[in-house]
């Protein structure tokens, strides 16, 4: 039978996926990948490699250790503190210069602060709390910091948690909620409307959902309604899956995600009013996840609302900055985990972070026991080092997967922002080190830029000579070599090239018939 | 690419669209590439056998010949041997010049010489040369000393091995060991079409060789002087 060229088209969706076994993956989810390091799955379509990070400030935060409060004020502020010398933690702001000491706490060894921002008088202020001292507040107007005291309440010493709900402040110790007079955060007269419930379960986070404050405890998830002492109720969402990191819970898209014993979690709501959802968001990447949460208890999160991403990170304190891995979850529906696209990070080490939206920017910062404090989403280099972008798709049997197909071209549709240069890899029948049968084809390299196309800054550009405004290609044409009877495909950027889009790749091969 | 087993295999497998192989993987690949190798044998035998007298299978060889043996085995690989090339060569020690022998057919051998091979007292300069049925060859009278006997013939071919075997084919008719694995690899693939396309691509070699390589005229002889 004379051979006939055909097209199997590659269509880059689906994101990293590891709950299917090998062949099936390749079968039913062709486009998805084994490997999606360093990119994200883009809301407009295909998979593009994330932007980088640089640091806010050319200037550490003074101290030791880890940073242990991060908020993100506007685009131009960001709060932070760090322990110093004397083992107090100290607060520092800073709006992208030198860092100002503002207050240093009452106690020693103070925690990882936990913050929720808030304006009930015209100001926007934050109220920290580590766990150990007494809850600070931050506030915008003249860029100040206070601690509470005993003056205040006694019980809010070492709070764990904070949060905004009803215009009133709630601080969780233990198993115990303390709430503030309403429209204040620092009211805690019993004769004014403040109280406190005991929920019966270590409190790990406080989240608003809607019309409902939810107490995350370490088995247990509550939720409080009411607009008052009067009628606040505790009434129980599930006593069987708790939240085991607060630093994990962010509202994204309409859900709530947190990280729960078996993997990250959504609390959404569902048609029926007052009923909860409680899907495990990361089964699609069951192994990752895996592999991911069980190599420290230490995690933080943040969520791009441009992007609609929660990008959560582990923080290992030995881990070089480049190993430091987290994830990225893209929402593509309003609820629910069915829309979720996953892939991963690599060289971000995040201890804290945290994410504001103001006037028409998004700012993103994490911060490390390095000292500094970096902004995401920033530039295309983590810290003026390279990004190791890999996407690997599974092994794709195209037709029968006992058949051996002879491939002849590659064409890549992407879209490079500028100079892009990919290492391509064609892998055949599962790249088995003892299969002898294949020969495994040699790296391939797929670059953007022609000898007409000059890129600002690109070396090849040269001040009196380049003429810019040349189109990038969006088609790259590579021919491949070899035979297998699955194939998989890996594109790799290792360099500080800005971000690209990949959109389609068309394999062209033959099949063979039978042997 | 040099003209070896690797590079022919790799002919066959850059024609396939297949990734090349190496020195250091050539032993140790299995599947389609053991075939490719088994198809470029195949296709050298295949040559070798389209004709006896190959110019690039043609061998002089040297035996020295025992005191009082009459018989001698064929060499291992000669697939025709030129009857009428053999002599004795000329040697001082032995006080022999160099002797052309005469061909005698076996049965006259048997007829007339047969004694020698049993009558150990009869012996001399071989005069005849004599091919026996039996694969061997038969020197008449038995030699008396270890004379030295060179003739010429035409060995069947080898298969090659290590990767870097070269064909005893001249590299100008590489293409036509290629087209003739070709064959054999497109069948493997089971592109009949393609198969028989290279077949025919590989006939039309082997006539090309036969052509330069077997076809000769230097001049015609009128033999009727030797009535």
């Amino acid at each position: 039978m004379a051979t006939q060229w055909q097209t199997f088209p590659i269509e880059f969706r689906g994101g990293l996926i590891s709950n299917l076994t090998a062949l099936q993956q390749g079968t039913n989810a062709v486009g998805s990948a084994t490997l999606l390091q360093n990119f994200e799955v883009n809301k407009e379509g295909g998979y593009s490699k994330i932007r980088g990070y640089s640091k806010y400030s050319a200037q550490q935060v003074t101290g030791s250790g880890p940073i242990l409060a991060l908020k993100v004020i506007s685009s131009g502020r960001i709060v932070a503190a760090r322990k110093n010398g004397s083992n107090y933690t100290q607060y520092y702001y800073s709006t992208g210069g030198a860092w100002t000491s503002m207050a240093t706490s009452a106690a020693t060894n103070g925690g990882k602060a936990k913050s929720v921002l808030f304006n009930l008088d015209g100001d926007d202020k934050v109220i920290f709390v580590d766990g150990t001292n007494y809850p600070a507040i931050y506030n915008t107007s003249g860029n100040s910091t206070t601690f509470m005291t005993s003056s205040n309440s006694t019980d809010v010493l070492g709070a764990q948690h904070v949060a905004i709900f009803k215009n009133t402040a709630f601080y969780a110790k233990g198993n115990t909620i303390f709430f503030t007079a309403p429209f204040t955060v620092d009211d805690f007269s019993v004769a004014n409307g403040a109280g406190s419930i005991n929920v019966a379960n270590d409190i790990t986070g406080l989240a608003v959902f809607r019309e409902q404050l939810i107490i995350f405890t370490t088995d247990t998830i509550k939720r409080l309604t009411g607009s008052s002492s009067a009628d606040f109720q505790v009434s129980p969402i599930t006593d069987r899956i708790g939240c085991i990191n607060g630093d994990t819970i962010q509202e994204v898209g309409g859900d709530i995600m947190y990280l729960s014993p078996d993997g990250i979690r959504l609390l959404s709501a569902t048609d029926r009013i007052g009923d909860f959802g409680l899907d495990i968001a990361s089964d699609t990447i069951v192994k990752d996840a895996t592999t991911f949460l069980s190599q420290t208890p230490e995690f933080c999160s943040v969520v791009l609302k441009e992007k609609a991403q929660y990008r959560i990170f582990a923080y290992v304190l030995s881990e070089q900055t480049e190993a430091a891995k987290g994830l990225i979850a893209t929402k593509f529906v309003s609820q629910g985990a069915g829309g979720l696209a996953w892939s991963t990070t690599k060289g971000i080490k995040a201890f804290i972070a945290d994410s504001r939206y103001t006037g028409t920017s998004e700012t993103l910062a994490f911060a490390n026991e390095d000292g500094y404090v970096y902004v995401m989403e920033t530039g295309s280099n983590f810290d003026g080092g390279n990004i190791e972008a890999i996407y690997e798709s599974p092994f794709m049997p195209i037709s029968d997967p006992q058949i051996r197909k002879t491939f002849y071209k590659m064409t890549l549709y992407a879209e490079p922002s500028a100079s892009m240069t990919l290492d391509l890899n064609i892998k055949y029948d599962f790249a088995s080190a003892t299969n002898t049968k294949v020969v495994q084809p040699s790296t391939q390299q797929i670059s953007s830029t022609g000898s007409q196309v000059f890129l600002f800054g690109a070396s090849s550009s040269v001040f009196n000579s380049s003429t810019y405004g040349g189109e990038l290609d969006k088609v790259y044409n590579t021919n491949l070599i070899g035979s297998g009877k699955t194939v998989a495909i890996r594109l790799e950027d290792l360099s500080t090239n800005p971000t690209f889009t990949l959109d389609t790749a068309l394999l062209e091969y033959s099949q063979e018939d039978r042997q | 690419m040099a003209y070896d087993y690797l590079g022919l295999v790799n002919d066959v497998n850059r024609r396939l669209n297949e990734v090349e192989l190496t020195s250091a993987n050539f032993a140790t690949t299995t599947g389609f590439y053991s075939f490719a190798k088994d198809a470029v044998n195949s296709s050298i035998r295949h040559i070798q056998q389209e004709e006896y007298e190959w110019p690039w299978n043609h061998v002089e060889q040297e035996e020295v010949l025992l005191a009082g043996e009459t018989r001698y085995s064929y060499p291992y690989d000669a697939k025709t041997i030129n009857m009428n090339s053999f002599r004795i060569k000329r040697d001082d020690n032995l006080a022999t010049n160099t002797i052309k022998l005469k061909v005698l057919s076996y049965e006259e051998y048997l007829d007339k010489h047969v004694d020698t091979e049993y009558n150990s007292s009869n012996t001399g300069t071989p005069r005849y040369i004599v091919r026996a049925p039996s694969r061997e060859l038969l020197v008449v009278p038995s030699p008396d000393k270890a004379y030295e006997l060179i003739y010429e013939y035409y060995t069947t071919g080898f298969d090659l091995e290590l990767f870097s075997d070269v064909p005893n084919l001249p590299e100008q008719y590489r293409y036509v060991i290629v087209d003739g694995a070709m064959y054999y690899a497109y069948q493997f693939r089971g592109d009949m079409q393609a198969a028989q396309l290279s077949m025919q691509k590989f006939t039309q070699g082997i006539k090309h060789l036969r052509s330069i390589n077997i076809n000769r005229t230097e001049y015609v002889r009128d033999l009727r002087v030797h009535f």
